[in-house]
């Protein structure tokens, strides 16, 4: 099993990676960190297709650096608020990434994030980030049916 | 008197009474013929300008009527007063009856009468109502003289001649009017069927035209035919299409006219003369015009004939007159068509057909009767159309006007107030004949001056562009007496002014040397006035009568325009202004939704990743180094949520317009100091962990002056707020920091006595001039905003009241090249020991 966890927030990203290591001990677990880097990772993410995304909503464009990617015009306009639906969005354009399953995986509550729209979420799994690492497991094994 | 004298008269007087045209005078005269048993009869009347007291009487008698059996009129000559017997009847009053005229020396001898076998004649004296002398003479063929009876009879009917002259000219003069009447009450329902026909705006010219000339034709058959003459004219001015040009209208003149236009020119012919006195002429005979020229120029001076008919030999090919014959009378008349004192035009007969050949005083009188009639029904076709094209150009500029009132707010003022200006000018050069230089002038709120708007004309053109761009540069102020004008003049006092001669106005102020006539026009919306509207004349064409009004309500027009586009601009700005207020409103409510979900996001985090350490130090035994360096995490994640909650309550209260407020002074310590900014240095630093942020507290900073001064010992300040000052500029120093870089944690007494703590940083820049923008609420820079997941903003917008709360100080300086950003906390020496 392959899965990718997107989080910019590292210690987060930290407890996520490992708490999914051990609760799949045979998965291949990788870190994106930025949505920059999810958006220029999407080819990669097209040839390897996932078996699931647990993907954080608030999340910045790209990491302080010398040489930082410009935001690009949409980023700009709706914030690293929907970070993790632009990256959803994204998925849904290519038939390789279109039907993996995503877990949008953030601290806010539903209705909080949602701001109006119902539907927001589409086809992805909204799952309220906890101490515990359990439903996410639990969510994750009912997006793979990997039991 | 018996009983066949009364039935004589009775005959004669049911006979003129018949009559409906001047030519049933002969029907008369044939009646007292028969009632005489005479051949023929000739009524007589002495020529103007004869002189019967001279001696011998200077003059001629001209033939007013005559009846014989065939036509043998175009025989008929003056007779010369001082030579004839009937000259001598009118000069002595006394009645001539020659039985025998071959042997009467008198009698004048005329071919006439040896051409029709006249033996004998009868002549007896009248005197016309308007004064002028005359005679009726009767002829015989036979030898005989008129019995006593006869010329007792032919006296007594004789005697009735003027008044039934008179009474024949008036009824014709009734009719004639009564006939124009119909023609023209026919023409009003006509126009009226034209008009509920809708034809389109050409069709309607076009027909309204047409049937003007139609209504003139009828006019002049009505007049031939009632003076028997052989044309009528009708010369009209079409001041819609061609002002000052007259042009012949209609005409029953059986030949192709050369001329048909016409100036008011004096020497210009004699339909010149009528039109540029505007006064009626009536040459006796024009067959005499060189030989009467000087008692002609005398009545009409300057007076000329050019023969532009070529009257005299189309007359004698119309009546086939062979070379030799004598030309009949060729008597003119013409009268000026007017409305009021406006000249229209000329009305003009020639060449009576049938006696009486020459026009009589009478006949000028009811051709200007004619004239009247013609020029009410002309200045009223001339008015309507006038309104017509009026009321067009109107609701053309209405339309241009809504088209221009419609168009998006935010265009340019000035572009719509060309465009109604450009059609306002056209519509008045239009409707007013004689406007040729026209413009708009608008106040200048700030100088309180006239400007030009909007120029038409091509006199705004004319000169070099120096003189051009002077022109129109000119300024009249409104509110300066000793600058006054009579622009300003209508601005102020807001009526229409019309000055029919510029010359003869004081406050005139020139702007074309040729301008004869000008109307001024105030632009305004009841009290409120934005300018004039200028329409000046050069030419010789007069104002129309009703130009001030058109003026007026043109000007008013545009002054509505100005108000409404105003009016329009301003609900639009409204619309804008209000818009733009609901889409704060709604921004500053997503803004704080989204900032609330920010700082929920903030505190959730860490408070989350706490529990998750905590349960990894649970579920898992790992050594003692680990476990407390998951400890210390877990520290610094509770503080950082302690201080988000925090945050969020300084966030609401200024939120709420309060200000920050230091209830609490707390004595912080050296010590206390230290620690706090060791605690949070080591949280930040785990924190920042997986990015490799390191933070280091620079002890030594606190402890060494320059110049050397004490080592603070106590710091005056509250608690908390310090702590959350501290926590959001080393959050934003670790933040914004690259990866794997230092961030430096130092301080110490300053200069001015005071107290700083500074952190300086390895990241994004803060430039020159965001370090203003950097303490704002909500602002964040463009690469802050690339490289941040969480935090709207508000951090150092907070730390900024906090050190103001304190009497402090947040100074961020400008990165600098090697990437180096210092933020400093500024203690006053107040709260400082």
């Amino acid at each position: 099993m392959h899965i990718l966890v997107v989080e910019d927030d590292g210690l987060q990203a930290e407890s996520v990676v490992s708490g999914l290591k051990r609760a799949f001990p045979r998965a291949v677990v990788n870190l994106v960190e930025t949505e920059h880097q999810f958006v220029t990772g999407i080819d990669q993410i097209k040839n390897d297709p996932p078996s699931v995304i647990v993907m954080d909503v608030m999340m910045r464009w790209t990491e302080p650096s010398t040489d930082m990617p410009p935001r690009p015009e949409n980023v700009k306009r709706d914030g690293f608020y929907k970070a993790g639906f632009r990256c959803r969005d994204l998925l849904a354009q290519y038939k390789e990434t279109k039907n993996i399953p995503l877990i949008l995986y953030t601290v806010l509550e539903n209705e909080d994030l949602y701001m109006g729209d119902p539907d927001s979420f589409g086809t992805a799994t909204y799952l309220r980030k906890d101490a515990e690492l359990d439903s996410l497991v639990h969510t994750i094994r009912e997006c793979t049916q990997m039991w | 008197m018996g009983d066949t004298a009364f039935l004589n008269i009775d005959r004669v007087v049911s006979t003129a009474l018949n009559q409906t045209t001047l030519a049933g005078l002969s029907a008369m005269l044939r009646s007292i013929c028969e009632a005489v048993d005479a051949y023929g009869c000739i009524l007589w009347q002495v020529v103007p300008g004869a002189n019967l007291a001279a001696q011998p009487p200077a003059g001629y008698l001209f033939v007013l009527a005559e009846w014989f059996p065939g036509s043998k009129r175009d025989a008929l000559h003056d007779l010369p007063i001082n030579q004839s017997v009937t000259g001598n009847v009118v000069v002595t009053e006394r009645t001539a009856n020659i039985e025998d005229i071959s042997v009467e020396t008198r009698v004048y001898p005329d071919p006439f009468l040896e051409e029709t076998g006249i033996k004998s004649l009868c002549s007896v004296p009248i005197r016309f109502r308007e004064g002028p002398r005359g005679a009726v003479s009767v002829y015989r063929t036979r030898g005989e003289a008129f019995g006593d009876s006869e010329l007792a009879d032919l006296e007594r009917l004789a005697a009735l001649v003027p008044a039934l002259y008179q009474a024949i000219r008036d009824k014709v003069s009734l009719d004639v009017i009564a006939n124009l009447n119909t023609i023209l009450h026919e023409a009003e329902i006509r126009s009226t069927e034209i008009e509920a026909e809708l034809p389109s705006k050409g069709a309607m010219k076009a027909l309204i035209q047409k049937q003007g000339r139609e209504v003139i034709q009828r006019i002049c058959d009505l007049v031939t035919e009632t003076f028997r003459c052989v044309e009528t004219s009708v010369i009209l001015e079409d001041r819609l299409e061609r002002p000052a040009v007259y042009e012949l209208m209609a005409t029953t003149w059986p030949d192709p006219i050369i001329k048909r236009e016409f100036k008011r020119n004096a020497q210009d012919g004699l339909t010149g003369w009528v039109l540029a006195h505007a006064k009626p002429v009536k040459i006796f005979d024009l067959k005499h015009f060189e030989r009467d020229r000087a008692a002609i120029l005398e009545q009409y001076e300057g007076i000329t004939w050019s023969d532009s008919l070529n009257i005299q030999e189309s007359v004698m090919r119309f009546r086939r007159l062979s070379s030799e014959k004598e030309l009949p009378p060729l008597s003119f008349l013409a009268a000026p068509i007017l409305k009021g004192e406006e000249l229209l035009g000329v009305i003009r007969c020639s060449v009576a057909n049938e006696s009486p050949y020459y026009f009589a005083d009478l006949a000028l009188r009811l051709l200007e009767l004619v004239a009247a009639q013609i020029g009410n029904y002309w200045a009223t076709r001339v008015e309507i159309q006038s309104w017509q094209a009026w009321v067009d150009s109107v609701s053309d500029l209405n339309s241009i006007g809504q088209k221009e009132l419609a168009k998006p707010s935010q265009e340019n003022d000035t572009v719509f107030k060309s465009a109604i200006f450009k059609k306002a000018l056209l519509v008045a050069r239009e409707a007013i004949k004689g406007a040729e230089i026209l413009d708009v002038r608008l106040l200048d709120e700030d100088t309180r001056e006239l400007f030009f708007a909007r120029t038409f004309g091509q006199a705004w053109n004319a000169g070099s562009r120096d003189e051009v761009e002077a022109r129109r540069r000119k300024r009249y102020p409104v509110d300066d007496p000793t600058h006054d004008s009579a622009g300003a003049s209508v601005f102020r006092t807001g009526e229409v002014r019309v000055m029919r001669n510029v010359r003869e106005c004081e406050d005139y102020s020139e702007t074309f040397h040729d301008t004869k006539r000008m109307i001024i026009a105030p632009i305004k919306v009841e009290d409120k006035t934005y300018g004039v509207l200028d329409i000046r004349g050069v030419s010789e064409c007069e104002f129309p009568t009703h130009a001030g009004a058109i003026a007026q309500l043109l000007a008013q027009q545009l002054g509505l325009y100005i108000f409404l586009k105003d009016t329009i601009d301003q609900v639009a700005r409204a619309r804008d202004r209000q818009s733009k207020l609901v889409q704060e409103l709604r921004d500053t409510k997503d803004e704080a939704i989204r900032t609330f979900q920010d700082l929920a996001h903030q505190f959730k985090s860490p408070i989350i990743q706490a529990q998750r350490t905590i349960q990894s130090v649970i579920d898992n035994t790992p050594d003692k180094d680990n476990r407390k360096q998951d400890l210390w995490a877990t520290r610094g994640l509770c503080v950082k949520a302690k201080n988000v909650s925090f945050m969020t309550n300084l966030f609401a209260a200024l939120s709420r317009g309060e200000n920050v407020s230091i209830k609490e002074t707390d004595k912080l310590t050296y010590d206390e100091l230290m620690k706090m900014l060791l605690e949070a240095a080591i949280d930040n630093e785990r924190i920042r962990s997986p990015r490799g942020i390191k933070f280091d507290v620079d002890w030594k900073s606190f402890q060494e002056h320059k110049p050397q001064k004490s080592r603070m010992r106590q710091l005056y300040a509250n608690r908390n707020l310090l702590e959350q000052a501290i926590a959001n500029v080393l959050d934003n120093a670790g933040k914004y920091s690259f990866k794997n870089r230092r961030v430096r944690i130092y301080g110490g007494r300053t200069s001015g006595d005071g107290f700083h703590v500074s952190v300086e940083n390895f990241g994004i820049r803060i430039r020159e001039n965001e370090r203003e923008l950097c303490v704002r609420r909500g602002w964040q820079s463009e690469d802050a905003m690339a490289t941040s997941g969480e935090g709207k903003g508000i951090g150092l917008w907070i730390v900024d009241h906090i050190m103001k709360a304190h009497n402090g100080q947040l100074i961020l300086s400008p990165t600098k090249p090697d990437d180096l950003t210092e933020v400093r906390l500024l203690f006053p020496q107040a709260r400082v020991k």
